[in-house]
């Protein structure tokens, strides 16, 4: 059973680890668009800079889901 | 010291057969402070306010302000204002109480250590519940607003077929008109599954956020309980605010989307 | 299924438990925080509705009563003026008048000045006689070298001249 063990431990990591790529590549996206925003019109800060949060947030759910995934296979 | 992670939420104590697990606990705490602190609020209204009860206008109205600039209709915007702040301000308390220190009381039950402080929200049957309940109030608006027919129209979508087989009995065969059909039937059948995705993904972002955010300061206190937690509980600040924040939002487009558009409103918005 | 067990929402009474709390929530915070919040946010836009519609109507009545005043002040203006035609006629007239008026006493004056210098010449020619008279007494005095009667000699000399 040692195997099946260290498969999910290694399962758990890749679950994350290959979630991260996608997410942190949208979320720099995401900071980018917005500081060029910014740069372009600075009035316009006040109303970009909550966006960015909830976009962010929303970006970051699918790395959240494989988050839970690697969770409920090392603890469930 | 061992780490003690589990996604399950620990029974505290059982009143009868009902296991009240720690998040459990929480939350009525957190729920009957909140209708207190209401009451409260609400027992010394007077004409000319003074400054909590402002403090209180301005956050109503903004949030009501908010809701408007997505819903548009009045009446409408009234009646999901108080579904979408009641969910915005639990989650929000909910998840800002977990800073308050102290959480390593420890108590002992039968089955070992159990702690007493857990987030509300790292328990997925409260947030699976809290998230039915918005979907299944955006499914009812829904059919309040298409009429029962309508809103099954939606998911299983037969207006292609109907047309292609109107064109039949006039005689013609457009492949055209087939190939629609077959479109919209698979559409309608991919929405079923985009309103279970919802489901999935509204509470596992709530959840993951939060129970992710316990795991990850546990292990950093076993690791070097000095400095290192430190970033990671900023981290949590933000996160507590903003998941409550896109939780409530997501509600609020959800029950959006649900509503009817008429006809002169999309004429009305174009013109403008 | 396995996963729900882990997740821990295999006892359904706890779900069940939590949505009770959740609509309990829901109802209190609406029946005392909502409810009556909306009214008097409702009852403030009202007032404040009102309070415009009421500016707008002072508004209103304060350009009425500035168009009147200017109405009022045109209508003077022009009766001012129509005044100050009149009175330039009349004054005009006036002048006519006066210019007449001197003209013709200028005249009378001019002739009543031709008349006197006529009347002073005349005294002056009558003088003038008389004058040459006694001359012309005092030379023949002188030639006869004798004084004569100055009557007789009078008329002589008055036959002379007037011859």
């Amino acid at each position: 059973m040692e195997e099946v063990e260290g498969l999910k431990y290694i399962a758990a990591a890749l679950s994350i680890g290959l979630g991260a790529i996608g997410s942190g590549i949208g979320e720099g996206m995401i900071a980018a668009k917005a500081l060029e925003a910014i740069g372009r019109n600075p009035e316009a800060g006040g109303k970009i800079t909550p966006l960015i949060f909830v976009t962010m947030a929303i970006t970051e759910s699918t790395a959240i889901y494989s988050l839970v995934v690697s969770l409920i296979i090392l603890f469930g | 010291m061992e780490l003690n992670i589990s996604l399950a939420p620990e029974i505290l104590f059982k009143i009868g057969s009902f296991p009240v697990s720690n998040s459990f606990f929480w939350m009525v705490v957190v729920s009957i402070s909140l209708m207190i602190l209401i009451l409260t609020i609400r027992y010394k209204f007077k004409q000319v306010p003074g400054r909590t009860q402002a403090a209180f206008e301005i956050l109503i109205e903004g949030g009501l302000d908010f809701v408007q600039s997505i819903i548009e209709d009045k009446d409408i915007a009234k009646k999901v204002f108080p579904l979408v702040f009641t969910l915005f301000l639990f989650i929000m308390l909910a998840n800002l109480i977990t800073f308050i220190p102290g959480s390593a009381v420890v108590l002992e039950s039968g089955e070992g250590k159990v702690s007493l402080f857990r987030a509300v929200m790292s328990d997925y049957g409260i947030v699976i519940v809290m998230t039915l309940v918005a979907v299944i109030t955006a499914q009812i608006v829904a059919i309040i607003s298409f009429g029962p027919f309508g809103y099954l129209g939606k998911y299983f979508n037969f207006s292609g077929m109907k047309e292609f087989f109107s064109e039949l009995f006039r005689g013609k065969l457009k492949f055209g008109l087939l190939a629609q059909g077959f479109l919209d039937i698979f559409l309608g059948l991919m929405d079923i599954v985009g309103e279970i995705a919802k489901i999935v993904s509204l509470s596992f972002r709530l959840f993951g956020n939060i129970f992710a955010g316990e795991v990850l300061g546990m292990v950093m206190l076993f690791l070097m309980p000095w400095f290192l937690p430190l970033p990671f509980q900023f981290l949590s600040l933000l996160t507590a605010v903003v998941q409550a924040f896109v939780f409530a939002v997501l509600t609020l487009m959800f029950i959006s989307l649900a509503l009817k558009i008429d006809d002169e409103d999309l004429n009305e918005k174009a013109t403008v | 299924m396995e996963i729900i067990k882990a997740l821990g929402i295999d006892n359904y009474w706890v779900l069940i438990a939590q949505f009770v709390n959740l609509a309990v929530l829901l109802f209190v915070l609406y029946k005392f925080a909502y409810g009556p919040m909306m009214k008097m946010l409702d009852e403030r836009s009202a007032k404040i509705a009102e309070g415009i519609k009421d500016a707008e109507k002072a508004n209103k009545k304060l350009e009425e009563t500035e168009s009147r005043e200017k109405d009022v002040l045109n209508k003077a203006k022009k009766e001012a003026k129509k005044i100050i035609a009149a009175a330039e006629e009349i004054a005009e007239k006036n002048k006519a008048e006066i210019l007449e008026n001197s003209k013709m006493e200028a005249d009378e004056i001019f002739r009543k000045a031709e008349e006197k210098i006529e009347e002073e010449k005349n005294k002056l020619r009558e003088e003038l006689k008389k004058e040459t008279i006694e001359l012309v007494m005092m030379a023949t005095e002188k030639v006869l070298k004798e004084k004569i009667d100055s009557d007789k000699d009078k008329e002589i000399i008055e036959k002379v001249v007037k011859n």
